[in-house]
């Protein structure tokens, strides 16, 4: 004996009658406004992503411009792993092309842009760093170490090309943390704070 | 003994070399470059890696979770720096004030948690990446070879290093001692001679030394073996290498013992041959 098909069938938390108004939206767009909240849309462009400071968005559509109010709080949520990790890969691949262009240009006033530049990539990282996995944080801060107080014009060619080297190994997983400090441990790469005393003070 | 800034050879790098090399002021770290640069090989050994540990790598361990405690970066600093006041301690705690001098850091509890960690990290592989070759380890210290556990979450890495790095006298630092019973008691007989007897820092391992020559087992404790640490490092290294220094300890030492020494200069001393001339009035 075939079951009755039962006509009461239901979706958990889902009205029948909000079926028949979403199907009635696709005829009359202004319906939806009755129905559902305005859903705020994701920025995937803005370069200031969880820092609050995203201009508003204007969305155009029917006639009518929509504001999406992005709001800080919604920012300060932690964002996902993989947005971290495609922030930091992105960034990542980026810096080379900039270091290259500040090792042709460490003695002229040009480097300081793309020093600067470097500087915001990095900067642009630590936005996502609570959803990174340590390793990269910590590398993260070797890099920002290895040029903090540094000029420009204070960078040998030289250490660039290992920065650079060091970058783009780590990007592609052929170096991990400890060959990376390795690295910039041998080429004199300081990446440590330096004291304004000495320990031999005493002795003097 | 050679106190002239001789650049050739083999180097034996004294604890202050590492030390001073990450954290010392920038001046003294260009003066450090300079040799470094010039010798054929680095050598050093177990017990000096010992001393490295415990003075950096326990340092900022300890300041890492004092800063977890603490409610800002410099209000644990500060704490630190009133509880710790051993010379060693001075430069990185003020290296790691000028690290605070960045607002985003002083103002970020995290952020600073992580610079810690990176310089935790940094120090730690550090001397394994200075060092080219290592002496015979003498004093059997088992402590060098403590390592942070790669894979093992890292706060329990760091509580695992802290507990080990502390010293249980598993070593044969008593066996060195009575094996160089003669040249202990040379330093005694010469170090009451001009100008030994002026050398502050030689003289208090020398007298805890003529205390206990009659039994040396009594050097064999955590506080007795730091104290003569300078004397325990020279006795260990070969002639053939030159000990690279700051510290003026070392002087007296390895005159009377015959070893090579290179006496880094003091900030004072390569601040005032930077200074330009006075001009005549």
């Amino acid at each position: 004996m075939v079951p009755e098909i039962q006509s009461t069938i239901r979706t958990a938390g889902v009205d029948p009658l909000q079926n028949f108004s979403d199907s009635m939206s696709v005829l009359n767009p202004y319906l939806t406004s009755f129905i559902q909240p305005p859903q705020e849309k994701e920025d995937r462009y803005s370069e200031f992503l969880y820092k609050g400071l995203t201009p508003q968005i204007v969305e155009k559509g029917n006639g009518a411009s929509q504001v999406i109010d992005v709001t800080a709080s919604r920012y300060a949520e932690k964002p996902s792993r993989q947005y971290a990790e495609l922030v930091f890969q992105r960034n990542m691949k980026e810096i080379p092309s900039l270091l290259e262009q500040l090792k042709a240009n460490l003695q002229n006033p040009e480097g300081a842009k793309f020093m600067q530049w470097f500087r915001e990539k990095l900067h642009r990282v630590w936005e996502v760093a609570d959803a990174l996995p340590k390793e990269k944080v910590l590398f993260l801060s070797v890099l920002e170490e290895a040029v903090r107080t540094k000029k420009w014009r204070d960078l040998a060619a030289g250490q660039v090309q290992v920065l650079e080297q060091v970058i783009k190994q780590t990007e592609n997983g052929t170096l991990n943390l400890a060959g990376a400090l390795s690295t910039l441990h041998h080429n004199f790469i300081d990446i440590y704070p330096s004291a304004s005393i000495d320990e031999t003070d005493e002795n003097e | 003994m050679k106190t002239n800034n001789q650049l050739d050879g083999d180097y034996f790098l004294e604890t202050s070399v590492p030390r001073q090399m990450l954290f010392g002021h920038s001046l003294i770290k260009e003066e450090i470059r300079k040799y470094l640069r010039k010798c054929a090989q680095k050598w050093s050994s177990f017990y000096v890696l010992m001393e490295y540990k415990r003075s950096v790598v326990k340092t900022l361990i300890d300041l890492y979770f004092v800063a977890k405690e603490e409610k800002t970066p410099s209000d644990a600093l500060h704490y630190f720096q009133e509880g710790f006041k051993t010379r060693q301690n001075k430069i990185i705690l003020s290296a790691i004030a000028a690290l605070l001098e960045d607002s985003e850091i002083a103002n970020d509890e995290v952020k600073f948690l992580v610079k810690l960690e990176t310089l935790i990290f940094g120090s730690f592989q550090y001397f394994h990446d200075l060092i080219d070759k290592y002496i015979e380890n003498r004093t059997g210290c088992p402590l060098g070879k403590i390592s942070i556990e790669d894979g093992t979450p890292r706060e329990e890495a760091y509580r695992k290093f802290s507990e080990e790095i502390d010293c249980v006298r598993r070593c044969s630092l008593d066996e060195l001692l009575k094996d160089r019973k003669g040249q202990l008691k040379l330093l005694i007989r010469e170090g009451e001679k001009d100008p030994h007897d002026k050398n502050k820092g030689f003289q208090e391992a020398l007298l805890l030394i003529k205390s206990a020559i009659g039994t040396l087992d009594v050097l064999k404790t955590k506080t007795n073996c730091m104290k003569i640490g300078d004397i325990i490092i020279a006795l260990e290294v070969p002639k053939r290498l030159q000990i690279l220094t700051f510290d003026r300890g070392f002087e007296s030492t390895c005159q009377i013992l015959g070893k090579g020494l290179v006496l880094l200069p003091s900030l004072a001393t390569l601040k005032k041959s930077r200074a330009p001339a006075s001009q005549p009035s």
